[in-house]
């Protein structure tokens, strides 16, 4: 279990390195705010609208393929630890894992939920 | 007092903190990044209890695509729905308020505003229905955790991954393929039930890649979203 020591650094250095940075900003930089610099930042574009507004459903399914493969990554991993023990019934299953979700993968294609209108 | 148990009470409070929170926040992009983090610490729960695969793969889906797919569900839902505003029909989203996903969080961030009759013996029944399905759910959680001879042996585990993948590939082969079929139902279902409309032959020049140069009238990402804000 020490070895997790490691994360535990880690973890506490990316909760430090937030709240530091901001820190370390607010003490160095000049404080002369006028009415343009107040505005919110939208890469450079006078923001208009509100932010809170109503999504396409083409982007639940871009979430939705990411969550698909995502999954199909975490059962990569450990098949590729094991796949010289499992000789080629481990191929063959893998082979069809990703089969079946190519079949969907294709279907999106077809359907032009890939196409970035 | 050893350092597990001080890593065990400090992931307990945060797990219950921040499961309260999400039930409790009046703001649902709030929720969701609460539950992101109740997530993450049964993730470090995971971790100590040896199964250190199942940490990252919590982290990976749940953390990671999860709670992406449920933001992405809120961003679908009409605006005054997410601020917590009462629902007009004649906002810019357009449509019905569909007000069935949540009555009783919708009525609590109304704060004291008049509502009619019938939500509010709605909410009362919703709440009758969580704290019976609460009830019932500690109940089984007890019955399990009296069947379940604890403390269990942790830490013992050693490296979960090789003898993890050795059972998914051999014992559990078929469950493995199942899985498959089960993500491309979801996919296919999504994928039928929101695309309808055969893509538009609008006289936009199609721009590849999320870049805000050069878009001309209509530009990716957020803005086109309130483009095409009116399409079902």
């Amino acid at each position: 279990m020490d070895s997790y020591l490691e994360v535990v650094i880690f973890v506490a250095a990316g909760f430090l390195f937030v709240p530091v940075t901001m820190l370390v900003g607010k003490l160095l930089r000049p404080h002369r705010p006028y009415a343009e610099k107040l505005v919110t930042y939208e890469c450079g574009e006078p923001s208009h609208g509100s932010a809170q507004i109503r999504y396409h459903a083409r982007y639940y399914l871009f979430g939705l393929l990411f969550l698909v493969f995502d999954i199909e990554t975490v059962f990569l991993y450990p098949w590729a630890v094991m796949v010289r023990h499992l000789g080629p019934i481990g191929l063959i299953e893998m082979v069809v894992f990703i089969a079946v979700l190519v079949v969907g993968l294709v279907y999106a294609w077809c359907k032009g939920v890939l196409e970035w209108v | 007092m050893n350092w597990e148990m001080v890593a065990f009470a400090f992931l307990g409070v945060l797990i219950l903190a921040s499961g309260f929170r999400v039930i409790t926040t009046p703001r649902i992009v709030h929720a969701a990044l609460y539950l992101a983090l109740c997530f993450t610490g049964v993730a470090g729960i995971f971790l100590l209890l040896g199964a250190d695969f199942l940490a990252a793969t919590q982290v990976l889906i749940y953390v990671g695509a999860v709670t992406t797919l449920i933001i992405f569900a809120i961003m679908l839902s009409s605006p005054p729905e997410v601020r917590g505003e009462p629902a007009r029909g004649s906002g810019p989203g357009g449509g019905e308020p569909a007000r069935g996903a949540g009555p009783a969080r919708g009525d609590e961030v109304l704060g004291g505003g008049p509502r009619p009759e019938g939500v509010q013996a709605e909410r009362g029944w919703v709440g009758v229905l969580a704290a019976l399905a609460a009830l019932g759910f500690v109940a089984a959680m007890g019955v399990v955790y009296r069947g379940a001879g604890l403390p269990a042996q942790a830490a013992s585990l050693g490296r979960t991954t090789a003898p993890l993948g050795r059972q998914i590939f051999t014992t559990y082969a078929i469950p493995f393929e199942v899985a498959s079929v089960v993500l491309l139902a979801a996919l296919v279902g999504a994928i039928y039930l929101s695309v309808r409309v055969p893509p538009r032959p609008s006289g936009t020049t199609p721009v590849s890649g999320p870049s805000h140069a050069g878009a001309g009238g209509e530009m990716p990402g957020e803005r086109e979203g309130g483009a095409n804000r009116g399409t079902p």
